[in-house]
C-alpha cells in the first residue's frame, strides 16, 4: 500500500517535472535570436548540443556513482568523493601550464589520467586502512584535498594564466558544436554497455566479497566495473568541467523515488542525474546573455543538490556499514609513554617553531634575522599560533562528542559554516571589522553544529551520516562562494584570500583574539575533562555515570562551534588540522582526554605556525598562503604516515 | 644582538598604523606598486617604480610600457611580500581597491593611496585621468602627468579621424577564455570608453560587472552578427585552430568569418591611460575594419 502511494506520487511527479522542462525547452528554443541562417546555426551548433551534453553528462554521472556504490558497497562513494575531480583538476591545470597545445587537443587524455591516478592514491592508502567503507571515503576526502591544494597553489601562482580554469571547476555546459558531445557519448555508451554485460555480477557484488568469490566472480570484475565508473565522470570532467553533487546524489534519489533494487537503479540513477542536470541547465539559460555563463550549470547544481542531499539523509534506509574504528585505532601501536614526557615534548617542539618562524625570514639580501621585520612577523605567528591551537583543540572536542574518530570541524562542514557566515557577513554590512567578521563567523559556525545536531538526534551519529552532511555542507560553500566571486563583487577579493586562509591581512589585535579564544577553548575543555572522557562512550554509559547529557552534549558543541569559528577566519574553512592534530596526538601515545586536549592544542599551532612560515619563505616574495599549506602537508603527513605503516 | 633584542620588544608593542596622506612626502621619487595600471601610468610619467608585484605578469600582459630590469618582484598582487616591500622603504604604496582588505597592513610600512578607476560608475576612462593628476602632483610631475594626457586624447582623436564620418559597425572586443567561453568588454570597461570617445559603437550592448566586462558562452556572440570583432592575445590554442578551420559554431558564425575579425596583440583591458592609448592605437590600424562596406 505504502509502496503504491510512493509509486504514484513518483509518477505524478515526473509529470510535473516533463511538463516543466518542456515549457523551459519551447521557451529558451523561442528565445534565440539572429537572422534564420543565424538561429539554425545556434540551435544545430549550441542548443541541440548543450541540451544533449546535459542529457549524457548527468546520466554518465548517475551511472558512475551507482556503480561506485555497488562495487564499494558504500554509499559515499562518488566521483566527487573518490578523487575524480580533484585528480582531473590538477592533471588538466599541469597540461594548461605546461602544454597548452596537448591541453587544448586531448583534455579528456589528461582528465583521465589524472583521475586514475588519484584513484589509484586513495585506492592504496584505503587499503592500507584496510579499506571498509568510511575510512575509503575519509582516504578519499585527504586526497582530494591534498590534490586539490596543490591545484589552488597553481591556480594561485598563475592567475592570470589559468582563469579557464575557474571556469571548468564551476562547470559550464556552454557547447560549440558535436566534438566534445560525440567523444562523451562514445564513452557513455561504453561504460553503459560494460555495466549491463556485467549487471548480473554487479547484483552478486551486494552479497559480500565471500559470496561473490563462490560464485566463481573474478578478481578483475570489481576494478574493471570501477575503472569504468571512473572513465564515465572523468569524461564528463574533461567535456564540462565539475557538475557538482550528481554522481553522488543521483542514486540516492533514484532510491527515495523508489528504485529498490540495484537493477532499477542502474537504470533509475542515471535518469535522475540526467532529470537534474537537465533542468538546472534550462534553467540558467533563462537568463540574459552575458549573465547566463556568470551562473554556471555545474555551481547551480551542486547548490541545489547539497540541501538536497542533506534532506534525503532523513529518508535514506540506515546503511549496513561497519561504523570504522577509525584511524586513530588504525595507525595506534607503540610503546606506551607517559603523557607529560610527550606533552613537555610537544612544548618543546611548538617553542622551536615559532621561535624560527619569528627570527628567520627572507629577504632581498637572503635568509637572516631581518629584525625590523619583527613588527610583520609577530601577528602572523600569533594568529598561527591561535588557529592551529583553536582547531586542535576543536577537533579533540568533536571527534569525543560524536564518538567518532573520523569528525573534525572541516569534515563536519563547520568551516563551510563560518565561510558562509563571513560571506553573510560581508554582505549584509557595509563595515567589515574583525569584529563583524567573528561574529559572522560564529553564528555560520553554530547553525552548522545547530543542523548537525538536529540530524543526528533524529537518527544518531553515524559517521557516514555525519560525513554525508559534512560533504553537503562543503559543496554548498564551494558553489556559493563561486557564485558570489562570479557576481564580481569588489569584497571578493578578501573571500578569496580568506579561503584560502592566509594570514597577511591579521592585524596584531585580531591575532591576540585569535590566540585568546584558541586559549579560552582549551581551558574550557580542560575543565570539561571528565565529560569528554565519558561521552564518546555513549549515551547510556554517560546518563548511568550522572552526566547531564544534553547540557554536556550543547556545552562542548558550542565550545568547539566558537574555537573553530575564530581559528578559521585565519586559516581558512578546510585546513585539516582539526581532523589531524588530535589523531597526530593519539599517535603519540595521548589517548585520554585531558593529554590528547593538550596535544592537540599544541601539535595543531605547532603545525599552522610551520606552514604559515613555510608558505613565506619558499617562493619569496610570493607568498602561499597557511590554510592551503596546512592541507598538503597535513594530508600529506596523514598519507605518508598511512602508507609507511606495514598492514597488519 | 641588543639592536635584535630591541627589535623583538618593540614588535610586541601595539602597532600604530602610518598615519595616511600626512606623512607622504611634497614629491615622493621612491613609490612602490601593486597594480599594473598604476606601474604603466608611472613609467609613461617617467618615474620607474621601486617594486611592482607579478612583474613577469605585468611583462606578458600589459607589455608596453617596458619594465626596466632594476623593478623589484614584490610577489602576488593580493599578498606582496612585507618584508620586501619593507625592505625597499617606499615612500608611498599605490593600491586600488580591489586590495582594500590589505591596506590596513600595507600602511604600516608606508602610506597607502588607492587609486580607483574602475568603479560602480562605471567611469573608467575618466577615473584613469584623475589617477594621472593624482600620480603627476604625488611625484612632483604635474607638467608630465597633462602631456600624458593630451597625447592619448591626441591618438583617440587621430583614430577618431581615421574612422572618419563613414557610417561605421559597431564593435566587439572580447578576451578568450577557452574554445566555449569571452570575456566581453562591454560599459565600464576602459576599451568601451575608448571606443565612445573615437566615435565608434560597442556591439555588447548587455550589462557586465564593475570591470566592465561580461563572461559570455560562444553561443551568445552571435550578437556580433554585424559587427567588426577584435579578439585580444592571447588567444587559446583550440580558438585559433577552431577559427582556421572555419569548425564549430565559433568558425561558421558570421562574425568569426576572415576578414570580419582581426586577432590584436596583448593589450591590458584593466589598466590605465597607457593602455587606453594603445588600444586606440591598435584600433587605427585596423580603421579599415569599421567601415559598413567592408563586411564580407
Amino acid at each position: 500500500m505504502l509502496h503504491d502511494r510512493r509509486r504514484l506520487g513518483a509518477f505524478f511527479a515526473g509529470g510535473v517535472y516533463l511538463l516543466l522542462v518542456a515549457g523551459l525547452i519551447a521557451h529558451n528554443i523561442a528565445a534565440i535570436q539572429g537572422s534564420e541562417a543565424v538561429r539554425a546555426l545556434l540551435l544545430d551548433y549550441a542548443y541541440w548540443p548543450r541540451l544533449t551534453v546535459s542529457l549524457l553528462a548527468g546520466a554518465a554521472l548517475g551511472l558512475a556513482g551507482v556503480l561506485m556504490q555497488q562495487v564499494l558497497q558504500n554509499p559515499l562513494a562518488a566521483p566527487e568523493t573518490l578523487g575524480v575531480n580533484a585528480g582531473a583538476h590538477l592533471a588538466l591545470t599541469i597540461g594548461l601550464l605546461a602544454s597548452p597545445a596537448l591541453h587544448a587537443a586531448h583534455p579528456e587524455l589528461l582528465a583521465i589520467a589524472g583521475a586514475f591516478a588519484a584513484w589509484g592514491l586513495i585506492a592504496a592508502v584505503g587499503w592500507r586502512w584496510r579499506a571498509d567503507p568510511t575510512t575509503l571515503i575519509l582516504a578519499g576526502f585527504v586526497v582530494s584535498f591534498a590534490l586539490g591544494s596543490i591545484s589552488s597553489l597553481l591556480m594561485l601562482l598563475n592567475q592570470q594564466y589559468l582563469a579557464s580554469m575557474f571556469i571548468w571547476g564551476a562547470g559550464s555546459l556552454v557547447e560549440d558544436g558535436w566534438t566534445g558531445v560525440e567523444q562523451l557519448a562514445l564513452r557513455v555508451a561504453v561504460g553503459a554497455t560494460v555495466t549491463a554485460a556485467l549487471a548480473r555480477p554487479l547484483l552478486i557484488l551486494g552479497f559480500g566479497d565471500q559470496q561473490a568469490k563462490s560464485l566463481g566472480l573474478t578478481r578483475l570484475l570489481k576494478p574493471l566495473l570501477l575503472a569504468t565508473a571512473v572513465l564515465l565522470s572523468a569524461s564528463v570532467a574533461a567535456a564540462v568541467g565539475i557538475i557538482g553533487f550528481v554522481g553522488l546524489a543521483a542514486p540516492h534519489l533514484a532510491r527515495v523515488l523508489g528504485a529498490e533494487k540495484l537493477g532499477e537503479r542502474l537504470v533509475a540513477a542515471p535518469l535522475a542525474g540526467t532529470g537534474l542536470v537537465l533542468l538546472v541547465d534550462q534553467l540558467v539559460q533563462l537568463l540574459p546573455p552575458g549573465q547566463a555563463a556568470n551562473l554556471p550549470t555545474g555551481a547551480v547544481t551542486a547548490l541545489i543538490g547539497a540541501p538536497m542531499l542533506i534532506l534525503l539523509l532523513r529518508r535514506v534506509p540506515r546503511l549496513m556499514l561497519e561504523t570504522g574504528a577509525g584511524i586513530a585505532t588504525r595507525l595506534g601501536g607503540g610503546s606506551a609513554r607517559r603523557p607529560m614526557v610527550v606533552l613537555a615534548g610537544l612544548a618543546v617542539a611548538l617553542a622551536l617553531v615559532l621561535a624560527l618562524a619569528f627570527l628567520l625570514g627572507r629577504a632581498p639580501d637572503g635568509f637572516g634575522l631581518h629584525p625590523e621585520a619583527f613588527s610583520w612577523r609577530l601577528p602572523r605567528v600569533t594568529a598561527a599560533c591561535g588557529a592551529g591551537l583553536g582547531l586542535g583543540v576543536a577537533g579533540c572536542l568533536v571527534q569525543r562528542l560524536f564518538a567518532n574518530p573520523m569528525a573534525s570541524p572541516e569534515i563536519l562542514g563547520i568551516g563551510g559554516g563560518v565561510a558562509m557566515g563571513l560571506i553573510a557577513a560581508l554582505l549584509l554590512f557595509a563595515d567589515s571589522s574583525a569584529a563583524v567578521q567573528l561574529l559572522g563567523a560564529t553564528v555560520g559556525a553554530l547553525a552548522v553544529t545547530g543542523a548537525i545536531l538536529l540530524l543526528g538526534l533524529d537518527r544518531g551519529f553515524t559517521p557516514e551520516r555525519l560525513l554525508l552532511t559534512g560533504i553537503a555542507i562543503t559543496a554548498l560553500l564551494d558553489a556559493s562562494s563561486l557564485l558570489f566571486l562570479a557576481l564580481g563583487d569588489p569584497r571578493s577579493g578578501q573571500v578569496l584570500a580568506w579561503l584560502s586562509g592566509s594570514t597577511y591581512w591579521v592585524e596584531l589585535d585580531f591575532a591576540v583574539v585569535v590566540l585568546c579564544a584558541g586559549l579560552v577553548g582549551l581551558a574550557l575543555s580542560a575543565f570539561a575533562c571528565r565529560w569528554l572522557e565519558i561521552l564518546p562512550l555513549g549515551a547510556g554509559v554517560a546518563i548511568s555515570l550522572g552526566i547531564p547529557l544534553r547540557t554536556a552534549r550543547l556545552a562542548v558543541l558550542v565550545l568547539a562551534a566558537i574555537t573553530t569559528a575564530a581559528a578559521a577566519l585565519v586559516v581558512g574553512p578546510m585546513s585539516f588540522v582539526g581532523l589531524l592534530a588530535p589523531h597526530l596526538a593519539g599517535l603519540l601515545d595521548l589517548r585520554r582526554a585531558g593529554p590528547q586536549l593538550f596535544g592537540a592544542a599544541l601539535v595543531g599551532a605547532a603545525l599552522v605556525v610551520f606552514a604559515d612560515w613555510t608558505g613565506r619563505i619558499v617562493f619569496a616574495p610570493t607568498e602561499l598562503p597557511a590554510g592551503v599549506l596546512s592541507v598538503l602537508i597535513g594530508s600529506a603527513a596523514v598519507i605518508g604516515i598511512v602508507m609507511a605503516r606495514r598492514v597488519r | 644582538m641588543i639592536e635584535t633584542l630591541l627589535a623583538f620588544l618593540l614588535a610586541l608593542l601595539p602597532v600604530q598604523p602610518a598615519a595616511a596622506d600626512e606623512s607622504v612626502p611634497a614629491h615622493a621619487e621612491r613609490v612602490a606598486t601593486i597594480d599594473w595600471g598604476t606601474a604603466e601610468t608611472l613609467l609613461a610619467l617617467g618615474i620607474t617604480p621601486l617594486g611592482l608585484a607579478e612583474s613577469a605578469g605585468y611583462r606578458d600582459w600589459v607589455g608596453s610600457p617596458a619594465l626596466p630590469s632594476g623593478v623589484a618582484e614584490l610577489g602576488l598582487r593580493a599578498t606582496p611580500s612585507l618584508e620586501y616591500l619593507a625592505a625597499l622603504k617606499p615612500d608611498v604604496i599605490l593600491s586600488t581597491p580591489q586590495f582594500t582588505a590589505i591596506e590596513p597592513v600595507l600602511g604600516r610600512i608606508a602610506p597607502v593611496i588607492s587609486l580607483a578607476t574602475f568603479t560602480e560608475d562605471l567611469e573608467p576612462y575618466r577615473h584613469a585621468e584623475e589617477n594621472t593628476r593624482r600620480l603627476g602632483a604625488l611625484t612632483g610631475r604635474e607638467q608630465a602627468a597633462d602631456d600624458l594626457i593630451a597625447a592619448i586624447d591626441a591618438r583617440i582623436a587621430k583614430l577618431k579621424g581615421a574612422v572618419g564620418m563613414a557610417a561605421t559597425r559597431p564593435v566587439l572586443v572580447l578576451y578568450f577564455q577557452d574554445d566555449r567561453h569571452a570575456w566581453v568588454f562591454c560599459r565600464g570597461s576602459l576599451f568601451d570608453d575608448v571606443l565612445k570617445r573615437a566615435g565608434l559603437k560597442n556591439a555588447w550592448t548587455g550589462a557586465g560587472n564593475f570591470w566592465g566586462f561580461a563572461n559570455a558562452g560562444v553561443d551568445q556572440l552571435f550578437a556580433a552578427r554585424d559587427a567588426a570583432v577584435l579578439v585580444i592575445e592571447p588567444v587559446p590554442p583550440a580558438v585559433r585552430a577552431k577559427l582556421a578551420a572555419r569548425d564549430g559554431l565559433l568558425g561558421q558564425l558570421p562574425a568569426f568569418a576572415p576578414g570580419n575579425y582581426e586577432i590584436l596583440p596583448s593589450v591590458w583591458g584593466f589598466g590605465g591611460l597607457p593602455s587606453a592609448g594603445r588600444f586606440a592605437d591598435l584600433l587605427r590600424e585596423h580603421a579599415r575594419l569599421f567601415e559598413r562596406g567592408h563586411a564580407s
